[in-house]
């Protein structure tokens, strides 16, 4: 499976994605493109770091006027078949799809630091200034498929992470950057593995992951053996 | 030190009541004691529990009184037994302005979900599991909160995760209801170990309240090795229950 990741910001999940598949701890997907919107982010930096085939579509044209969504969306389409991408990672970014969605329906996940329902809509360092403003004592990570909403498509994985009286802004974004930085690729892997099926239920698709027969056991192994990652810790 | 009076208001099964009660008669949870069980439904599980246990009964049935005057004669009755604590287990009634303001801060509940996810004005523990299933999440959890309204949007005082695995999610497919009451045990399990932990930082004193332009947050202070000392003592409920100990955080996904 060819897979393209996404990211607007920092790309350290990006990074944590490429150094699972470099290792072989995700096996049977290729990462082939780092897809951003902004051309000086830290994840294309990384990616060329990396050696990982990169393409900026930015939301500006040349003469500084704003590309409406055809124009945008059109050419990050045209991108993604260039490359063959059968499957999307979206790792921090920060751009509304739509007419990608359409083209590669519940073949886009994404990840998002807070525990959905909670705190949807919100954006990197928001999302964690709005749990400690609420003053929730647990929040954590989403990984779901990307569906015309904001936030609402089918929950593919989510972890929990505790609150301490003493975390900040910056120690909860970090905390919760650990765990997507260990989700996303096994939500790739699962994906890939067809392990990922959606059932509809009450009106509402519903994703049915399924970590049993020893599946889960084999990508802790691995982790552990090809990247010292401790099975059960952060 | 005088004991802090706890009455708990419960409706329904009073299975929060009996582990509080718990609690405190293995010597868990300090510092409190239980003077009454408030409750407006005559036959419930909550009041055999306080049969069983001694525990006075205040019944009060709540139709046909305006909520205000219904307020009014409890918070009078409550002053006559001298509680300083109010915490609904079970709660199904509102609560209104009258309660509120007379216990700002000395009334606490726990809700069967992660606020702010599935909240909602008096929601039964059933409703808030089977949208939690219709949703699809992963994660849910329980939530103890001060009362400042009549929605769940109280100060969050502590709060643990449950993951929903695939077995439930099976289940849900198969036999929607049956999984709703399977969800509804796991988490209960959690608020038994919740609600009392919550009752005993308030008891210490060790509850800051901090007004932000957002509202009003509650930070529990912990001094180092109290969650310890508090696991180490609870551990003792749980082998009288016969329950393993359980991590409120699931960490990392198990199949």
């Amino acid at each position: 499976m060819r897979f393209a990741v996404f990211a607007s910001g920092d790309g350290t999940v990006f990074e944590s994605i490429a150094l699972y598949a470099k290792r072989g701890v995700l096996r049977g997907a290729e990462l082939v493109l780092l897809l951003s919107n902004r051309p000086s982010s830290g994840a294309v930096n990384r990616a060329r770091a990396l050696g990982i085939e990169t393409e900026v579509v930015t939301t500006k044209r040349p003469d500084g006027t704003k590309k409406d969504r055809f124009e945008f969306e059109g050419e990050v389409i045209e991108v993604l078949r260039s490359y063959g991408v059968e499957f999307c990672f979206l790792a921090g970014w920060n751009k509304i799809l739509d007419l990608v969605v359409d083209e590669y329906p519940y073949r886009i996940m994404n990840t998002h630091p807070s525990l959905l329902p909670a705190f949807a809509g919100l954006y990197g360092l928001d999302v964690h200034r709005a749990v400690l403003e609420r003053g929730c004592k647990v929040t954590g990570c989403t990984i779901h498929f990307v569906d015309k909403g904001v936030d609402t498509g089918p929950i593919v994985l989510q972890r929990a992470v505790e609150v301490s009286d003493e975390d900040t802004v910056e120690t909860l974004a970090e905390k919760v950057k650990a765990l997507e930085r260990r989700l996303a690729p096994m939500a790739i892997q699962l994906y890939r593995d067809g392990r990922v099926s959606l059932v509809e239920r009450f009106g509402r698709l519903i994703a049915r992951t399924d970590l049993s027969g020893g599946w889960l056991e084999e990508w802790l192994r691995r982790e552990r053996e090809l990247l010292g990652v401790d099975g059960e810790g952060t | 030190m005088k004991h802090v009076r706890i009455a708990v208001m419960a409706s329904r099964r009073g299975s929060n009541f009996r582990s509080i009660l718990d609690h405190i008669r293995l010597g868990v949870l300090k510092g409190c004691e239980v003077a009454a069980l408030v409750t407006n439904r005559a036959g419930c599980g909550a009041v055999k529990v306080a049969e069983e246990h001694g525990v006075p009964v205040l019944f009060r049935p709540v139709e046909g009184t305006p909520l205000n005057e219904w307020e009014k004669g409890l918070v009078d009755a409550l002053r006559d037994l001298g509680v300083d604590l109010l915490v609904l287990a079970g709660w199904d009634w509102m609560v209104g302005g009258t309660l509120i303001s007379q216990f700002r801060w000395r009334m606490m509940a726990i809700h069967p979900s992660l606020h702010p996810s599935f909240t909602g004005t008096l929601m039964r523990a059933e409703e808030v599991h089977r949208k939690v299933l219709e949703s699809g999440v992963k994660v849910t959890g329980c939530t103890v909160y001060y009362v400042d309204s009549n929605v769940d949007t109280g100060p969050i005082i502590a709060q643990r995760a449950v993951e929903i695995g695939r077995d439930i999610y099976e289940l849900f497919f198969r036999d929607p209801e049956a999984a709703v009451s399977e969800l509804g045990r796991r988490v209960l399990l959690e608020e038994h170990l919740l609600l009392p932990k919550a009752i005993q930082l308030h008891v210490e004193g060790r509850i800051r309240l901090f007004e932000t332009e957002h509202g009003t947050i509650a930070v529990p202070v912990y001094d180092e090795g109290w969650e310890e000392e508090w696991e180490r003592r609870q551990s003792g409920y749980l082998k009288v229950r016969g329950l393993s100990s359980p991590r409120g955080v699931a960490q990392w996904p198990s199949s």
